[in-house]
């Protein structure tokens, strides 16, 4: 694993849990509210106001020694991304969603998922203390106190000139809808693993031949037929993080299936599969509020990976929305 | 029987054939309405324009008559190809004038059913993407199927019957 992938998946997560412009607007909110109770000359009142909300802000600012948490942890996630990804791997469930691809390809996925099995040491003894730390990070007020103000925060950060395409999303919580123990789906893109629930996956098509149609943004990979229809493939690195695809990027990326949404037309390009796990709503970071990220459903605690809102990504995808595009 | 028939006769109608001259341009294929077609050149030297907009390659004479050629690469979006043996000019008939677009190659003229024509993903925000009239699936190949109306805006319409 290079440095760059690791430098990006740790960014990512980063951005992820700490959402550094809310708790910027936050921070201004916060002073803003200093300074009134300041003008108020009650230097009692001031102090009552002002001083649990600073340290609110303080808490929801990553410090230092939590970064450096976030930092090892990523890093030891991705060391065991080369190792099983837990003892829980349920193959039978990972054969089946492959029944759909070309059978040496499956083969293939599954050597090498195999071949990882067989040379890790013991994945228990680095996933405890993973799963401690990502805990550790979740249960962290920050993350609370940016959820619960997160609307509020947006109202004031949003600019005037929203897209008046994009249409409402108000996506049904994801926890809701799925069973206390629940299938995902692990896809690597660009280092970045990502998780989809079974219930959610359409289907595993191999990346064949792609038609570029022009004018479309640089997320939209183009066309592949699909059963007499076409599929549309998401460039899913240009998507989920624009901010870093750039040219280099977009070299490195070797595309190899396509994880389709439910029953859409829709294909998130992948560079690999890595397997299909059982997992406990417990052991998800639940996103609260659908927010600017409507299509992150939480966080896999222990891969520290995003676990996708299928319907509102599909929504998201209609309306011809890319990951950054303000959403009414 | 006789209102089965009638309904047929509408549906067929409603899917009426359509024939389409296809070209290639950066390994796609694409396809415009053969009514717009009057010709297809060999290419030939194409003079510049001075002062001309940036997606006007220049004017060739046919037959006495000057016609402009676009550069459809830039039009659509794409980089630049060098000129070869089989490179084209399709000179077309659109919003009551007639222009060249230089294409990378001319294969065939296809039929189609209006009911085997789908809608293009609808994601494009710029402005190459509103002269995708439909896509159809052909065989192992997609067939992009081009508005020649909507290659250019009403203004650049309007400029280029200036040059």
């Amino acid at each position: 694993m290079s440095k760059s992938v690791d430098e990006t998946v740790f960014d990512y997560f980063s951005l992820l849990l700490s959402e550094p412009e809310e708790v910027q607007a936050q921070q201004a909110a916060v002073q803003r509210q200093v300074n009134v109770a300041e003008e108020i000359d009650t230097a009692a009142i001031a102090k009552r106001h002002a001083k649990p909300v600073k340290q609110e802000v303080v808490s929801a600012i990553p410090q230092p020694e939590v970064v450096a948490e976030k930092q090892q942890a990523v890093e030891r996630a991705l060391a065991l991304d080369n190792k099983p990804a837990s003892s829980n791997l349920d193959k039978q469930a990972l054969e089946k969603l492959l029944s759909s691809v070309v059978p040496e390809v499956k083969t293939a996925s599954i050597t090498t998922e195999n071949t990882k099995v067989e040379t890790s040491a013991d994945p228990q003894v680095d996933a405890v203390p993973i799963t401690k730390v990502a805990e550790k990070i979740a249960e962290k007020p920050a993350t609370a106190i940016i959820e619960e103000r997160q609307s509020e925060t947006e109202e004031e950060t949003a600019p005037a000139t929203q897209a008046s395409v994009a249409p409402p999303i108000e996506p049904t919580a994801l926890d809701e809808q799925l069973d206390d123990e629940f299938q995902v789906l692990f896809f690597k893109v660009a280092g970045l693993t990502l998780a989809v629930p079974l219930i959610s996956l359409g289907g595993i098509v191999q990346v064949e031949h792609v038609n570029h149609i022009i004018g479309r943004p640089k997320w939209f990979l183009g066309v592949q037929q699909y059963r007499d229809s076409q599929l549309n493939l998401v460039n899913t690195a240009a998507w989920v993080m624009p901010e870093k695809y750039d040219e280099k990027l977009a070299q490195s990326v070797n595309y190899q299936y396509l994880v389709v949404l439910e029953n859409s037309n829709w294909g998130l390009a992948c560079e690999s599969l890595i397997n299909a796990v059982k997992i406990d709503k417990s052991q998800v970071n639940w996103r609260g509020k659908a927010g600017k990220r409507p299509w992150l459903a939480g966080v896999v605690k222990e891969q520290m990976c995003g676990i996708l809102h299928v319907q509102s990504l599909i929504d998201m995808l209609n309306a011809g929305l890319g990951c950054q595009d303000p959403i009414n | 029987m006789t209102e089965s028939r009638n309904v047929a006769a509408v549906a067929a109608k409603d899917d009426a054939v359509l024939q389409w001259v296809t070209f290639k341009l950066d390994n796609e294929t694409y396809g415009i309405n053969v009514m717009q077609v009057q010709e297809v050149l060999r290419h030939t030297e194409i003079a510049p324009v001075p002062g001309a907009p940036h997606y006007v390659l220049g004017i060739i004479n046919l037959r006495g008559n000057v016609v402009t050629v676009i550069d459809t690469r830039s039009r659509f979006g794409l980089p630049s190809a060098e000129v070869d043996d089989s490179t084209r000019i399709v000179i077309i008939e659109a919003e009551k004038q007639v222009i060249g677009i230089l294409v990378d190659s001319v294969a065939e003229v296809v039929y189609l059913r209006r009911s085997e024509i789908d809608n293009a993903p609808n994601v494009g925000t710029e402005e190459s993407a509103k002269f995708i009239q439909g896509v159809s699936n052909r065989g192992d190949e997609l067939l992009i199927l081009v508005d020649l109306d909507k290659l250019l805006s009403d203004e650049e319409w309007a400029e280029l019957s200036q040059i």
